[in-house]
């Protein structure tokens, strides 16, 4: 694997990458669901 | 009452949260049916591990026995529940359940594998969980937690391939803004070129997958004895556990090949493995079927992988 192909793995298939898609998930249904409320709203 | 969220962001560079107000962390549920090996439980306590603390109060409830995983799960620190001890899914785990998520204070329920898709989201829902949502993990996810019924009952979906997303709103017709594809995440530091010591001596061709009928073991074993004259040094291991990994060692058992054939058990260091492989194979029947649990494995080593035909890769090493 090039570095190219290694740095789009982090970008796109690491566990971080994972981890914080699924943060991003719960966030935006928490805030959807009124139980988290952004501040500027 | 509402809780502050001062920033989020969905880029990857920058913190998620910067800060939630006024309240203690959202208590996440992940529910596995078990703790056996497979590409899901590891992918669940992955995510358990790294979710931030500060913010999500994370737990794993099992509904059946089986702990190979249990030794991680408690290396990393997540408190499991085990609902039921038997070894197989059956009745007896639908009270267990049902208490369970009545005891309340479940902030978000993500079902993972079938049958917490279909038990957890209706009792789920009867019990008032704010915010459920349904993963669709393999090409035969949808049939199986029948979905034709059952997705009313989760506020979002998840799915881990892109032509997962494209069956829900093709065939269900749920829209777009209603599913979240993740793929599966690779350890990319742990998964990393060996060490020249460690470079493979053999020309193994290594299949790391749950001997299930969607991963078609037998498939794999006709392809090897088909090529296998053609490639005198090449080996095929066969590693992980399952109902039908009886079936598979008979097989090779009964194999004119059989001495160029292994079946291992499931562990949890499959790292050795990994170094030993010259190609990585899945046989899986479906198009998405477990291919990325053990494919993005392989990509720092970049070895040449095949699989079945598979309408989600989206590039090649």
């Amino acid at each position: 694997m090039g570095q190219a192909g290694r740095e789009r793995a982090l970008r796109e298939y690491s566990l971080a990458a994972m981890m914080r898609r699924h943060e991003a998930m719960f966030t935006e249904l928490l805030i959807a669901k009124g139980i988290w409320q952004l501040a500027h709203s | 009452m509402t809780y502050t969220v001062t920033q989020t962001s969905n880029d990857l560079s920058t913190p998620l949260l910067s800060c939630v107000t006024g309240r203690k962390p959202v208590k996440v549920v992940l529910l596995l049916q078990d703790l056996y090996y497979g590409g899901t439980q590891s992918q669940t306590l992955e995510l358990a591990k790294r979710l931030d603390r500060r913010f999500f109060d994370v737990e794993i409830w099992s509904l059946i026995g089986g702990a190979d995983f249990a030794p991680r799960a408690k290396e990393y620190g997540i408190p499991v529940t085990w609902l039921t001890g038997r070894p197989k899914v059956g009745p007896h785990l639908l009270a267990p359940l049902w208490n369970k998520l009545g005891q309340g204070g479940v902030d978000i329920l993500l079902p993972l594998t079938v049958v917490p898709n279909i038990w957890g989201r209706i009792f789920g829902r009867l019990h008032k969980v704010p915010v459920i949502i349904g993963a669709c993990r393999g090409g035969d996810a949808l049939p199986k937690q029948h979905e034709r019924f059952l997705w009313r009952f989760a506020d979002h979906h998840m799915c881990n391939t892109s032509e997962l997303k494209n069956q829900l709103t093709g065939r269900l017709g749920i829209a777009q803004e209603r599913i979240t594809v993740i793929a599966n995440g690779v350890d990319t530091d742990k998964f990393s070129p060996p060490a020249e010591e460690f470079k493979p001596v053999r020309q193994v061709i290594l299949c790391v997958a749950r001997f299930a009928p969607a991963k078609d073991h037998e498939t794999l074993i006709r392809a090897f004895q088909i090529a296998a004259p053609h490639f005198p040094g090449a080996e095929l291991w066969m590693v992980g556990e399952g109902p039908l990994k009886a079936n598979v060692s008979k097989l090779v058992a009964r194999s004119k090949q059989r001495g160029r054939m292994r079946v291992y058990d499931g562990t949890l260091d499959l790292i050795p493995f990994y170094h030993q492989a010259s190609i990585l194979v899945l046989s899986s029947i479906g198009r998405s079927w477990g291919f990325w649990p053990a494919t993005p494995n392989a990509w720092p080593w970049a070895r040449p992988d095949a699989s079945a035909p598979c309408a989600n890769i989206p590039w090649r090493p």
